[in-house]
């Protein structure tokens, strides 16, 4: 007996015309298997039907948006890659000048820095092209494992800062430990090579956890120019083995 | 109420410089590209990263995107062919795949939700036993029963003839519904659930 292979999908779907479904049912009347195959494949597709939708993660296009032009803001360092913003962070990081502090950058207008101002003073960077919270920023390790849900908390915490005038820290886990020089110049270069066009300014830079995955949060602040205070901030998530981008988030200031 | 603008129209929009038009056409597809890729990988994660790469091909291709098919034809093909790449990623690093001791064997790939009146098996059970039958019968199974694409569209997607899709999907379902242990014996008229794209307005 000739089974008829090719419409028995058709036949499980209702997309048969009605000349090929006369057809097919006066078969699968004769035919065991045919009927045998016709209810697990209606089976299994009742079952997919019951799939829920996933809504897709947040910034899960967030880098080609970025490569399209989208969400672009003309900055002071404008024109500037990122790997010449932070180059000078990995360059004080290897000739050991960068303190590697617990003390968390200060969040906020760039004037009010004192972070950024203390570790300059402390360890004589040349803050002629870094920007000063850039020069705050070492690398921290947390006992943490973001998710979405956790890392738009993070973006909003900065938010909450601003709010409150600009002064307050992002909250530090008391867990947070440092890292070695080594560590920090890994977690700049997966900056350089997955974000290159961001053009903010780091201001933290997090070891810690993505949906289980080790992953490097790189926080910047990102403002409208022409010495402007930042109003947004972007955090990019990195899996720190391969430097592939797992999520972004970016709230307003 | 005026139409909502074609992805066509969206695209010759970018591509004339309005970088919100490419802005839109992610809004619009990338709940279906990540469900595409959560389905056809079975990780969230792995999901992701071929949700990520799909639409970074799209932005640096879609001045190739001739127009002589559908958006959605061309946006469903990258998206099957950054999942493939990822399959094949698997394929060459399987030690990446080792499961952290004490961790859960399978992936969690997404929330469990009330079960299809019909299917009598969760959508976990579902989305697992869909990793348990070969790539080419998935990935037809989630175009044509999840996404509900006609099979001219998935033979146009995959660039195979249309009768090679029919006869993938209907292995396929047979393939996933022996892996959900459905009956193999009819028990009453199959219920038979009509494609949306040919249903009834």
């Amino acid at each position: 007996m000739t089974h008829p292979e090719e419409h028995l999908a058709g036949f499980v779907d209702a997309s048969l015309s009605p000349h090929e479904r006369r057809a097919v049912d006066a078969h699968v009347a004769d035919c065991a298997r045919c009927r045998r195959e016709v209810a697990l494949a209606a089976g299994a597709r009742a079952a997919l039907g019951s799939l829920a939708e996933v809504p897709a993660p947040p910034g899960v296009a967030a880098s080609a948006l970025r490569e399209a032009g989208v969400a672009k803001r003309a900055r002071p360092t404008d024109g500037s890659p990122a790997w010449y913003r932070i180059a000078g962070v990995a360059a004080a990081v290897a000739a050991g000048l960068l303190v590697f502090s617990l003390v968390l950058p200060k969040v906020g207008g760039s004037s009010n820095d004192q972070a950024g101002r203390e570790l300059a003073g402390a360890g004589g960077v040349d803050g002629g092209a870094i920007p000063t919270s850039a020069q705050a920023t070492a690398l921290e390790i947390q006992q943490v494992n973001y998710d979405d849900v956790s890392l738009s908390a993070l973006s909003a915490s900065y938010k909450a800062a601003e709010d409150q005038g600009g002064l307050v820290t992002a909250e530090a886990p008391e867990a947070a430990l440092s890292a070695t020089a080594q560590q920090t110049q890994k977690a700049l270069r997966c900056i350089v090579r997955s974000a290159p066009d961001e053009t903010g300014q780091l201001t933290r830079l997090i070891k810690a956890r993505f949906m289980s995955t080790p992953a490097y949060l790189a926080v910047f602040l990102e403002g409208p120019g022409a010495d402007q205070p930042p109003d947004a901030v972007s955090v990019w998530v990195f899996a720190t083995d391969g430097c592939a981008i797992l999520s972004y988030s970016n709230a307003r200031l | 109420m005026t139409d909502p603008e074609r992805d066509e129209d969206l695209v010759l929009r970018y591509l004339q410089g309005d970088a919100q038009a490419f802005a839109a056409l992610v809004t619009r597809h990338e709940s279906r590209v990540f469900n595409v890729a959560l389905r056809v990988l079975g990780d969230p994660d792995d999901a992701r990263d071929a949700a990520q790469d799909t639409f970074l091909t799209v932005v640096r291709k879609l001045s190739q995107f001739r127009g002589d098919a559908a958006f959605t034809t061309w946006l469903h093909r990258v998206t099957v062919n950054a999942c493939y790449d990822i399959l094949r990623k698997r394929r060459r690093q399987p030690m990446l795949r080792l499961v952290p001791e004490g961790d859960d064997p399978m992936p969690d790939i997404g929330p469990a939700v009330e079960d299809h009146a019909d299917a009598a098996v969760g959508s976990i059970d579902v989305a697992r036993a869909l990793q348990l039958i070969p790539e080419e019968y998935r990935v037809v199974l989630v175009l044509a029963d999840v996404q509900d694409l006609p099979y001219e569209e998935i033979s146009r997607v995959l660039d195979v003839p249309i009768g090679t899709v029919k006869s993938r999907v209907h292995r396929g379902r047979i393939a996933l519904g022996r892996a959900l242990g459905l009956p193999e014996e009819p028990s009453r008229e199959p219920t038979r659930r009509p494609r949306s794209s040919e249903r009834e307005p």
